[in-house]
């Protein structure tokens, strides 16, 4: 067996009797290389008793990993006998190791013995499957060492694995065992391995696969309607159909240059379209590489039978069609293709075939006379033209050069008729270098006189689609329409609306803009109604039925040019045009009606904040408040506030114009005080009272704010109403944790700058009314914003610790508000408190809350802090881990990144008793699986050593 | 003192922390061993060194879980052991005279008294017995896995010690010598230096192990 010494059952039986622990099992397993230990462990039946696999109550299942497996594993190839015995007697377990370790076992041992598994893998397969655990690539190579070890059960289990099936709904999906990923990965594999027998195995799967789509039926056959060409398409994603395909391909391309005849019977037994396709794209290729004479004629004698049959001259078979006609053709067998080609597109079943269709359908003979004969000359104008007028034969020729003169020169005859595999959004006729070529004129005339024809079958361009290319070439130079006027009644709305939002984005990008051509075009939006007069054209979405969203968009440029910070790049005249205009679209009725009467189920939960931005009626408001924060100077200010108060007296239920308020606070505090004065209390409430708009308003500017002195006075009592809210609040920006977490914040930061004492009412009112999780969230997250922060005022620092204290002293005092400590570990990370400071407070806080966790987050301090504060540093780290199951980051943090430094720092601290705690606690570890911890130890020790 | 005194030493230090009794017995039963036996009395020496190693076998299991906080199990309400019930049967006896159990056919007749007792009986011998399993499995084990071959082993070499622990009617033909006792002893001290060892010197152990078991033939083994 090997040349392993042969144990003796005392040296067996010593062994097996140290293996207490699970660890220490793990140890041994992972390290026995000797195969002549399988039959004596098995003896003392070390082998039957996997742990089977545990509902933990969440709806996990846990299945612990078997260390005896990791054995068998090892010395499989030199006692597969054994090994397989063992598997054999393990029927029954579920334990998902077992499964895994199975297929890699039967993988590479030899065939014969793998095939003894096959009792095993009946078994598993009918109760509870081949594993979750298990590696679909070793499924796969288990199946193929039987194969190439000419074992049955092979092709038997490639059929479990790769065979399509009906779904047991009877829906239209195939079922395999391998996810696409994997079947698509591993099926060349597996029809190499076939050799010989791979197309007889892989084309019924092929067929089985459409059969069960229900792409082929009595009347009709679209298997392979999603493959343009079955040749090799790139290393995209690929599905099982296109999996399937490719391998048919691949072998037939093989087999028809070394068994044309099987090959040729196979084909003929899979008489489905997407089939035929393969065997023509095979036989042109294998006529293209062969040489012997005899193979030649075969292939030539066939390749004529094959084109003439019906289905090759599907429309879909086109350019396999032609693949075969131009091998054909470069073989001297034009005379076939003549053939074919004057008997055209339809045999006559077909041909009445369609006749009797279009006649139940109500058309007259003439027109379905005329429908056959456009088809027929389609095709046979395609398929010359793809073949290529020098190959064609001088008949042929003749009719591409009359079908080229009536019906003009196709331009891209081997162009795939369509391509399904991706979708790529609106095309445009022009591409954007095209049109950033053309002059002024020319692009207007170009947009002016295009008009889309697609089909909505194929991604043909459309106005969405050239309206896209347009908005970026503007972008990029705002004078690609040139700086006239007028233009503007010659576009459909929705290039219009291209001209606006490209102008738009060029001059957030600090461009220039042609003023006097930008002002015309919004002026003209603005003025125009909402009828369009351009018939649309195109499919949904292909163009805009009215001046709808051309609206939106003047809206959306001019509120960009009302902002304060715009107005110095904006002529005066100009800027006092486009405060005119937002003012006028302010008495917009039927923006408001779109917005207001909008059914609100179908936002699916949108904030009224993003609503704002994606409505024309709340972004005129947001317009008219960058007006108001001009200030009283500006010549529009009194128009500008009156229609702004004017429009946020309207009963506004979607509360989008409450978070446009929210948003602005800070500018109308800073530019416009004696307006916010005048109207603060209408929109942010107050500590008396807080109704829903308010609600919208306070949220939204507390989440869009940094904290900021005069706007925590401001909005103080209207916090603290939010605070004492008993039902939900509405929230303008963020969700339900939001407002309540960002005004702790505030608070937070109020007291470490000093700005409010322990007698502040908000601050009293946080303490007192927020859960604990939000309190730990506040602080959490200005410690956590210290992180971020180069550096921090030691004032700052220290009054942030100060807040820490009081709050552990509450929690000392109220247990159940444990969560305020949740967060300490930002005081770790953040790298400004000094480790005697945060390991004393760590250490308190694990005892106020054992379950503490740290989120993976202070292994690398705690390393940092274990030379200077060994002793803290262990104990620390022995709390932390005290839970058996520490949660996952925690374990992998504390474990991979600090245990082994803090243990050799503490043995390396010259205290007897903390070395043996941290020798106590090595131990406990080693138990729970770090089995090398006592190396990483000594390498430490060894590499710190002087 | 030498490696194996070493041991039987650690091991009783041991033994002394679970339980005091269990060392001194301990100690006794390897001090005999180490004895000469007087002539006349071989057969008394191997019953006192069997017996006593059975019953440190016994107790340890309980001695070391209740160590570890487990609850004794001769606490669950209602529990009457069943050495006690077996004590109460002759009363049974007496009670139902005509009571004939030896009866010549596939079922006898018993009087209700004696089923509930026999039933009882039988219930509480396998509650024992599964409850002395599991003791031992979780004693020898961590994952308290019944079947594992320790477990087995602890009960074979239980088995040995009560056999040689008692006397018995039949004439015994062949005593164990010194060294087969030395060894069986050797195994509980095997498993209990398992068990009080601390994870990294049983994992070195382990890897001492490994070293000689993957060894080619022909090797020294270590």
């Amino acid at each position: 067996m090997s040349d392993y010494a042969v144990p003796t059952t005392a040296e067996v039986d010593a062994a097996v009797r140290r293996l207490t622990s699970y660890q220490l099992r793990r140890v041994f397993y992972e390290g026995l290389k000797n195969p002549n230990w399988v039959k004596p462990l098995a003896d003392l039946n070390v082998f039957t008793n996997p742990p089977e696999p545990e509902a933990t109550g969440d709806g996990y299942i846990k299945d612990v990993f078997w260390p005896e497996v990791s054995y068998l594993l090892n010395v499989a190839e030199e006692a597969p006998v054994d090994v397989i015995d063992v598997l054999l007697s393990l029927e029954a377990t579920a334990n998902s190791w077992v499964r895994r370790a199975a297929f890699v076992i039967g993988a590479k041992v030899p065939a014969d013995q793998a095939a003894r598994l096959k009792p095993l893998v009946k078994a598993w397969s009918e109760v509870g499957g081949l594993g979750w655990r298990t590696d679909p690539r070793d499924l796969v190579s288990f199946a193929i060492n039987l194969i190439e070890g000419g074992q049955k059960y092979g092709v038997t289990f490639a059929n479990v694995l790769f065979r399509p099936r009906d779904a047991e709904d009877d829906a239209r999906d195939p079922v395999v065992e391998l996810k696409s990923y994997w079947y698509s990965q591993e099926l060349p594999r597996v029809a190499n391995a076939l050799g010989t027998d791979g197309l007889k195995t892989v084309l019924p799967w092929l067929s089985q696969y459409e059969r069960i789509k229900k792409s082929v039926g009595d009347t009709f056959d679209h298997s392979g309607f999603s493959r343009s060409t079955v040749a090799a398409r790139g290393d995209g994603p690929r599905d099982i159909e296109d999996a399937l395909i490719d391998a048919a391909r691949d072998l037939a391309k093989r087999d028809f240059g070394t068994d044309p005849d099987t090959t040729w019977r196979l084909f003929e037994s899979n008489e489905i379209l997407i089939a035929q396709r393969i065997a023509m794209y095979s036989m042109a290729h294998a006529l293209e590489e062969a040489t012997d004479p005899a193979l030649v004629a075969k292939l030539v004698s066939m390749g004529g039978d094959l084109l003439a049959k019906p289905l090759c001259r599907d429309q879909g078979a086109r350019l396999e069609f032609v693949a075969l006609a131009k091998s054909l053709v470069a073989r001297s067998a034009a005379d076939v293709l003549v053939e074919v080609i004057n008997e055209g597109h339809f045999t006559a079943d077909s041909s009445a075939r369609i006749r009797k269709n279009m006649a139940e359908r109500g058309e007259t003979n003439e027109s379905i006379d005329e429908s056959l004969q456009r088809w027929d000359e389609t095709w046979r104008h395609q398929v010359l033209a793809g073949i290529g007028r020098d190959q064609l034969p001088p008949v042929l020729q003749a009719q591409l050069d009359d079908l080229d003169a009536t019906r003009g020169v196709i331009e891209r005859p081997l162009a795939p008729a369509f391509e399904m595999t991706s979708w790529t959004g609106p095309n445009s006729p022009l591409d954007q270098d095209g049109m950033a070529a053309m002059s002024p004129t020319e692009l207007l005339a170009h947009l002016e006189s295009w008009h889309d024809s697609g089909d909505r079958w194929t991604a043909e361009p459309s106005h969405e689609g050239q309206g896209r290319v347009l908005s970026a070439v503007l972008t990029a130079n705002p004078l690609a329409l040139g700086d006239a006027t007028g233009f503007t009644e010659r576009l459909r709305p929705t290039y219009i609306r291209a001209v606006l939002s490209g102008w738009e984005a060029a001059f957030k990008a600090d461009l220039d803009l042609p003023w006097g051509a930008v002002i015309a075009a919004v002026s003209f939006v603005v003025n125009h109604g909402y009828a369009s007069d351009f018939p649309v054209e195109g499919g949904r979405f292909d163009d805009d039925a009215d001046f709808r969203e051309a609206k939106q968009a003047a809206v959306g440029i001019l509120e960009e040019f009302a902002k304060v910070k715009s107005s110095d790049r904006i002529p005066a005249d100009a800027l006092t045009q486009v405060a005119n205009l937002l003012i006028e679209t302010s008495e917009d009725e039927v923006a408001w009606n779109d917005y207001a009467n909008y059914e609100l189920s179908n936002e699916s939960g949108m904030d009224p904040l993003t609503t704002s931005l994606n409505w024309q009626w709340p972004n005129m408001v947001r317009g008219l408040l960058h007006l108001v924060t001009h200030g009283p100077e500006a010549s529009w200010y009194a128009s500008a506030a009156e229609s702004l108060e004017r429009e946020l007296g309207r009963e506004d239920l979607r509360g989008a114009s409450r978070a446009v308020v929210g948003e602005a606070l800070g500018r109308l505090h800073d530019r416009a005080p004696e307006w916010l004065d005048m109207h603060f209390e209408t929109y942010f409430g107050s500590k008396a009272s807080l109704d829903r708009g308010q609600q919208i308003a306070l949220t939204t500017a507390i989440a869009m704010h940094y904290y900021h002195p005069a706007l925590y006075q401001r909005l103080s009592g209207s916090m603290i109403a939010a605070l004492g809210q008993a039902d939900e609040i509405a929230v303008g920006w963020g969700d339900q944790d939001t407002p309540k977490a960002r005004i702790g914040q505030w608070v937070v930061q109020a007291i470490i700058r000093g700005h409010v004492d322990q007698a502040d009412p908000l601050r009293v009112a946080f303490y007192s009314v927020a859960p604990a999780d939000v309190r730990g969230d506040a602080i959490g997250h200005v410690a956590w914003s210290f992180l971020r922060a180069d550096k921090v005022d030691d004032v700052f620092r220290d009054r942030l610790a100060e807040l820490w204290d009081e709050r552990a002293a509450h929690v000392a005092e109220h247990a159940e508000d444990s969560a305020e400590l949740k967060d300490f570990y930002w005081f770790v990370t953040c790298g400004k408190f000094g480790a005697d400071w945060w390991l004393t407070r760590l250490k308190q806080a694990i005892s106020l809350d054992p379950e503490l966790e740290t989120h993976g987050m202070i292994g690398e301090q705690l390393v940092e802090a274990a030379p200077a504060h060994p002793q803290d540093a262990l104990e620390v780290l022995r709390l932390l881990l005290k839970p058996a199951e520490t949660h996952n980051r925690d374990q992998w943090d504390l474990t991979h990144h600090a245990l082994a430094p803090v243990l050799a720092a503490a043995m390396d601290a010259g205290d007897d008793q903390l070395t043996q705690d941290a020798i106590a606690l090595m131990n406990e570890m080693g138990e729970r699986g770090e089995v090398d911890l006592d190396q990483r130890v000594a390498a430490l020790r060894a590499t710190e050593a002087p | 003192m030498d490696a194996g005194d070493a041991r039987r030493q650690a091991v009783a230090e041991w033994l002394e922390d679970k339980k005091p009794d269990l060392a001194s017995t301990y100690r006794a039963a390897v001090s005999m061993l180490g004895a000469k036996p007087d002539a006349g009395h071989e057969r008394t020496r191997i019953l006192l060194i069997c017996h006593s190693m059975r019953e440190v076998m016994n107790r340890l299991p309980t001695a070391a879980l209740l160590g570890k906080g487990a609850a004794s199990q001769d606490e669950v309400d209602g529990y009457v052991p069943a050495s006690v019930q077996v004590r109460a049967l002759p009363q049974l006896r007496i009670d139902h005279p005509d009571m004939d159990l030896t009866q010549e056919a596939e079922n006898v007749p018993v009087p209700k008294p004696a089923a509930m007792a026999l039933s009882r009986l039988i219930d509480t011998a396998s509650y024992e017995d599964r409850r002395r399993l599991s003791s031992l499995a979780a004693f020898l084990t961590d994952d308290g896995n019944p079947k594992a071959p320790a477990v087995k082993e602890w009960r074979d070499l239980s088995e040995y010690f009560v056999r040689w622990g008692h006397l018995h009617d039949k004439f015994e033909a062949d005593l164990p010598t010194d060294e087969e006792l030395a060894a069986k002893i050797g195994i509980f001290d095997d498993h209990v230096d398992a068990i009080r060892s601390a994870f990294f010197e049983s994992k070195s152990l382990i890897e001492d192990i490994l070293t000689s078991a993957n060894r080619k033939a022909g090797e020294a083994q270590s």
